[in-house]
Parts: C-alpha cells; sequence; structure tokens
C-alpha cells in the first residue's frame, strides 16, 4: 500500500495529467479545455499553498536556532520581518479591503528596501565580473588563447576606441556574436530540446524516478 | 472553424463533436515518430541487441570526489538549484543529481546544504533528501535546517547564498538547475571560500560564466542525461540511444532545408508549420 501511495500514485497523476494537456494542445472539445484550463488556475492556487508551507517549514528551522543560540540575530530579523509583513498585510486586507501588493506601507517598504537591495546586489555582479575575465583571459593553453583572442576582438568591437583602431570591427564583432556565436547556441538548444523530450518520456514511462525521493 | 492556439483554422470532425487545431500536423507525427523510436530503442537495448554506451562526464564523475574533499575537511557540501522550480525537465534533471549527491553525503556522513528559490522545491527535495539519507545508513545526518528556501526574489536570493557560501564555507558547490545573472555571484563567492565547483545548466547565456568560474561544467544535454548516466540504468540508456537517432532525423531535416531554401524551395516551411 505504502509503494502504491508513494510512487504509483504520484506517477499515475502524472501520467493523467499529461496526457490531457497534450490533448488540450491539439483538440479543441469544450469540456477538455475548460478542464485544464481549471486545472491551470488550481496549479497557482497550489503554488501559493506551496509558499504557505514554506514559510511554516522556514518558521520552524528559525525557532529552532533561536532555541540553540538567543542571540541568532539574522534569525530573529527574517521571522520578525516576515511574521510582521503577513499579519499587517493580511490586518489591512481582512479590515481595510486593501489588497497587500496595493497597501502604501508594504509599497513603501518595497520601493525603499527590496529594491534598492536588489540593485545593490546585481552592481556586485559587475565586479565578479571582471574578477571572472581576470581569471579567464589567461592563455594558459589552445582553448583559453583562442577565448582570449575572441573576447579582446569583442571588447574592442564593442567600445568605440574600436571604429578609432579598425573601421572593420564593430562589424567583426557582430560576426562573431550572430556566425559562430549564434550556431553554438542553436545546437545546444537543438540537443536540450530533445535530450528534454526524452527525459520526458522517461517521466511519463516511469523510468526516471529521482523527483520522486523514493527509493527504487 | 474553430481558431487554434496559433489563430489558425482547425478542422472539424463533426461525427464527435470535436476539431484538431491546425497547424500541429507536424508536431503530432514527429512527437508519434519519435515515442516509436524511444519505445524501439528501449525495447532492443533491454534485450541486449543494442548497448549504448554515455561518454564519460568528468563533471559528474567529479561528485564523489568533491563529497570526499568535503568529508576529509568536515567542511559542508552545498547544493544549489537556482531559480528551478519543481516542473520542466531541468528541474527534474537537477532533483535527479540531487539525489545522487545527498546519498553520497549520507554514505560518506557528510552535511549538505541544499538552498533554493521556488518554494514549490521545499517539500519534495525535503523528502528526497530524508530518503536518501536513510538509505544511505545515515539518517541522524539529516538535518531540516539545512534545507534552505533563501527567497523567491532573484538578488535576495543571491544575497542568500553569498552569505551562506561565505559564512558556512563549503568544500563543494555544486550548481545544478535554472540560473540567471547570479550565477557568476554564487560561482565566485565559492572560488573565494576554495570549494570544488561543479555546475550544470541548460542556459546557453549562464554557461560562459560557470566554464571560467567552475572546476567542471555541465553543458545543456550534459546537465539533463545526468540522472541516467548516474543510474546507468538499461531502460534509461536507450533513451539516450534514441536521442541520437533523433538528432540524425534533426540534422538530416536541417541539412536538406539549408540546401533547399537558397533554391527557392519551401515545401519543408509548409510541412513543418514554421
Amino acid at each position: 500500500m505504502s509503494l502504491m501511495f508513494k510512487r504509483y500514485v504520484p506517477w499515475g497523476i502524472l501520467v493523467a495529467m499529461t496526457s490531457m494537456v497534450a490533448a488540450d494542445t491539439i483538440i479543441v472539445q469544450t469540456d477538455l479545455n475548460n478542464m485544464i484550463k481549471s486545472a491551470t488556475t488550481a496549479l497557482s492556487i497550489i503554488g501559493s499553498f506551496a509558499v504557505m508551507v514554506s514559510v511554516i517549514l522556514l518558521t520552524r528551522s528559525h525557532a529552532g536556532k533561536i532555541r540553540k543560540n538567543k542571540l541568532a540575530v539574522e534569525s530573529w530579523t527574517l521571522l520578525g520581518c516576515m511574521w510582521v509583513m503577513i499579519i499587517y498585510g493580511l490586518y489591512r486586507f481582512i479590515f481595510a479591503g486593501v489588497r497587500p501588493i496595493a497597501e502604501p506601507t508594504i509599497q513603501y517598504i518595497f520601493n525603499a528596501i527590496v529594491a534598492p537591495g536588489d540593485s545593490t546586489v546585481y552592481a556586485l555582479l559587475y565586479f565578479v565580473i571582471a574578477s571572472a575575465c581576470y581569471r579567464a583571459f589567461r592563455a594558459k593553453n589552445m582553448r583559453s588563447l583562442i577565448l582570449l583572442i575572441v573576447g579582446i576582438v569583442f571588447i574592442i568591437g564593442r567600445a568605440p576606441i574600436g571604429q578609432l583602431l579598425y573601421v572593420g570591427m564593430p562589424d567583426l564583432a557582430n560576426w562573431i556574436l550572430n556566425v559562430p556565436g549564434a550556431a553554438m547556441v542553436k545546437a545546444l538548444l537543438l540537443a536540450e530540446v530533445i535530450s528534454s523530450f526524452a527525459l520526458n518520456i522517461r517521466v511519463l514511462l516511469g523510468q526516471e524516478r529521482g523527483w520522486m525521493g523514493r527509493g527504487d | 472553424m474553430i481558431p487554434s492556439r496559433k489563430g489558425e483554422e482547425s478542422v472539424e470532425i463533426a461525427s464527435v463533436g470535436q476539431a484538431l487545431r491546425t497547424g500541429y500536423n507536424a508536431t503530432i507525427v514527429f512527437t508519434l515518430v519519435i515515442m516509436v523510436l524511444i519505445a524501439l530503442s528501449i525495447y532492443l537495448t533491454v534485450r541486449g541487441v543494442l548497448k549504448p554506451k554515455i561518454r564519460r562526464l568528468p563533471g559528474i564523475d567529479a561528485i564523489d570526489e568533491a563529497i570526499g574533499r568535503a568529508t576529509e575537511l568536515r567542511r559542508p557540501v552545498h547544493f544549489c538549484m537556482g531559480q528551478s522550480g519543481i516542473s520542466g525537465s531541468v528541474a527534474l534533471a537537477a532533483l535527479a543529481v540531487l539525489r545522487y549527491t545527498a546519498r553520497k553525503c549520507a554514505e560518506m556522513k557528510s552535511r549538505l546544504i541544499f538552498s533554493f528559490a521556488a518554494a514549490s522545491v521545499n517539500t519534495v527535495a525535503a523528502d528526497l533528501i530524508k530518503q536518501a539519507y536513510i538509505e544511505g545508513n545515515y539518517p541522524e545526518g539529516y538535518r531540516p535546517e539545512d534545507i534552505r528556501w533563501l527567497s523567491e526574489r532573484q538578488f535576495a536570493y543571491s544575497a542568500g547564498v553569498l552569505g551562506l557560501v561565505l559564512r558556512e564555507k563549503p568544500a563543494a558547490n555544486l550548481f545544478f538547475g535554472f540560473f540567471m545573472g547570479e550565477a557568476l555571484l554564487f560561482a565566485e563567492s565559492g572560488y573565494r571560500v576554495g570549494a570544488i565547483q561543479i555546475a550544470g545548466t541548460t542556459m546557453s547565456i549562464v554557461v560562459p560564466f560557470f566554464v571560467v568560474s567552475c572546476d567542471y561544467t555541465l553543458i545543456s544535454e550534459e546537465m539533463i542525461i545526468a540522472g541516467t548516466y548516474i543510474s546507468q540504468e538499461p531502460h534509461q540508456l536507450g533513451t539516450i540511444q534514441a536521442q541520437d537517432y533523433m538528432r540524425l532525423i534533426g540534422l538530416t531535416i536541417l541539412g536538406i532545408g539549408c540546401v533547399l531554401t537558397p533554391l527557392g524551395i519551401k515545401f519543408l516551411y509548409d510541412i513543418l508549420g514554421v
């Protein structure tokens, strides 16, 4: 019975849903189309529940940390911010009818704290790109030499100085991007699509069970 | 006539009260051909007629080495799934690698920290890791607090992973899943703490980031077949053989198209509906 619930029931649901979604893609049949539409809505609702479950698990995890170490500052901060926001958002929604997404205080917190935080982390990216380039652009062997040459041509071609050095430099940089670069990307895409298709078939046939997290 | 999803017309089948959307003929035919190919390849592989082999993937082989090193150094292994949700082939492939990693961590009695962005991954991953630790005869090594849902926001998640890597100083960083610009932030922070880094993604724009910052990188298809490479089961190997046939068919069509299109013959366009 246990094996039935742990393995065959999830697999059965997967096969049924996949078949119906595939049929919905190619067949116009009102009942089927409506059912899949409802299923899509249900999926987003389930997604919201997943967030709720994760919030509870996160609270438990950080509460455990606080129990072990009363001065776990990051856990106190996280739990405080998260639950204050949740309770305030719900309070405003229930008693004032304001949706949390349109609540002015929450919007202010988002604009004053979250958005600048995002921008700060994004800005860090430029420093790590420079650091990674410093390591990557070393001619240790033939492949890294090719990378170095292509990288230099591309950087110069994209900078205004490239045109001053050689008129055709921007065109050369564009050619690298649009011809060999695009060809490589297409090859990767073809391989990815085919392997994804095969993986999905394996999942449908019940041969790929890694995602279920159960022993064979 | 009923419009299709692409805004085209469909053929009405009055007898059964249904209609097929047009523009999907080629899709249906190719899907059926591919499914037959896969079924045939699995059958022949299981019967031993075909003996497909996957070339060595150093990135996967290096996972054992990385976990062993983490055990020796008494430092944790960090597995990062990026922004992958629970749907899609990338997530399924990443979960297969996660399961293998967790099992190896259990066998070597090493600590595994798993970080991710999508809440939908939480319960599945927790269950998967717990089960792997039980199978590896080290159930006490499973720590729920090491399964860390950091944030659904890209850069908040990035900041979380950066902090995690700098605080915990993992000896091995494994990045498998869907990544965008944050990939380089993760890989560089791992480099700074001296971790062995293995990455796998299908995002072609992220691959260069991982290639320059990680010790091993699985690119595109390599990442998706990682589960098969690990298990080496004949059923799964059969589908890999079928993939090669599919690729051959795709390349043949591509070649024919390259010849015919400059000549002004565009029947392939009509057949494929592109």
